[in-house]
């Protein structure tokens, strides 16, 4: 491989994701042969584990759900202790094309990009978005347009590369246990780690239940989204730079 | 304009006051209470002790705050109490929250190390 990004290693956090976890274990093998791939069990009830481990990935199992973004973070802290390069981060119900993994490796090979964002609205990139959906989008890239001055089109996108550095930052304690999104650009901001967007190929989900099911829940999430940009914009400097110097 | 505390009154307090002691001590002697939290509430029965015994404090606090009649001053000392020690706990909250976390995926990762077959013992189709 030209260029080669290093050691990679594709994460995906799981919870009771069995019915569809195994067919995107087998998409990302056959998209990125050199990685390996880790499945983090979030506590799963179902046969998620062993379906994972039979598709050849490896996998860690909490012993109890920690929510979205304590399962990331785990896969985060053993991909540091092991040394590897880059992380690509991946959902487990197949609404990311693992076809896109390279071309998300390939901004963070030179060294330029510390985050690559993979974007399904990026170059002309459709994806069904409902309008209440479409309003909160708006309104968190408006919001990190104002915080960081970066424009960014898909601002909670979870197909994301990242290199040692955004790594290290999102190994640490300020990472959020449950949604992961915006709030973490704007950490990676403030870090003085560098994003980029790529346009990547997103699906709706293949089967189960999205988080953003009803009324409530969306507009939960909206809250507690802005409640922790605002937090993490209170942060002390110290404490969101300490981890990637 | 300061009513006197009735004797009615006073038992009454007094009894509450001692009863919170004898059951937080008690708490603390069979070991289900930490005497870190301990202080707080028994320094609440004794607050109350004192104030049974000396009522001229309660009514001089009063005037200091610009409160008409005790009742209100012993309201607001309670619940200022009550949030403090509920903003104390949700602090403690967040910290074991964060420690748990912390030891799921610790001891997630560490079992990632053992052969594969006992592995397996721990984890899905358990619930």
């Amino acid at each position: 491989m030209e260029n080669s990004p290093g050691r990679v290693l594709i994460l995906i956090s799981a919870y009771n994701e069995g019915p569809r976890v195994g067919p995107v274990i087998a998409a990302v093998r056959g998209a990125v042969p050199g990685a390996r791939v880790l499945v983090v069990n979030d506590g799963s009830t179902d046969d998620t584990a062993v379906v994972a481990r039979r598709a050849g990935a490896t996998v860690l199992s909490h012993p109890f759900n920690l929510g979205a973004g304590g399962a990331r973070q785990t896969g985060f802290r053993y991909a540091q202790r092991q040394g590897y390069d880059c992380v690509v981060t991946l959902d487990a119900d197949g609404q990311h094309e693992p076809v896109d993994v390279p071309r998300l490796l390939e901004e963070l090979s030179p060294g330029q990009v510390d985050v690559a964002l993979g974007s399904r609205f990026l170059g002309g990139g459709t994806y069904p978005t409902p309008r209440l959906r479409a309003l909160g989008m708006a309104l968190i890239r408006g919001l990190l347009k104002l915080t960081t001055g970066h424009k960014l089109t898909d601002p909670t996108s979870g197909y994301q590369a990242l290199g040692r550095r955004a790594l290290a930052l999102y190994a640490g304690p300020a990472y959020p246990s449950d949604y992961p999104d915006a709030e973490v650009l704007l950490m990676v901001s403030r870090a003085g780690l560098r994003v980029k967007e790529v346009p990547v190929r997103m699906y709706p989900r293949s089967g189960g239940q999205s988080m953003f099911n009803g009324v409530l829940r969306p507009a939960w999430y909206m809250f507690k989204m802005l409640l922790s940009i605002l937090v993490t914009l209170l942060l002390r400097p110290e404490s969101v730079t300490r981890e990637v110097q | 304009m300061v009513a006197e505390m009735t004797p009615h009154q006073q038992v009454s307090a007094v009894i509450l006051a001692v009863l919170l002691l004898v059951f937080v001590v008690d708490l603390v002697r069979r070991r289900q209470l930490k005497e870190e939290y301990s202080w707080l509430w028994l320094l609440a029965s004794v607050v109350v002790l004192f104030l049974v015994a000396w009522p001229a404090a309660l009514v001089a606090l009063s005037r200091a705050i610009g409160s008409t009649t005790e009742a209100t001053t012993v309201s607001v000392l309670g619940l200022m109490f009550l949030t403090a020690v509920i903003i104390h706990l949700c602090t403690k909250l967040t910290r074991l929250d964060q420690q748990v976390r912390e030891l799921a995926q610790e001891l997630a990762i560490l079992r990632a190390q053992e052969p594969e077959d006992t592995q397996e013992a721990g984890e899905g189709q358990t619930g």
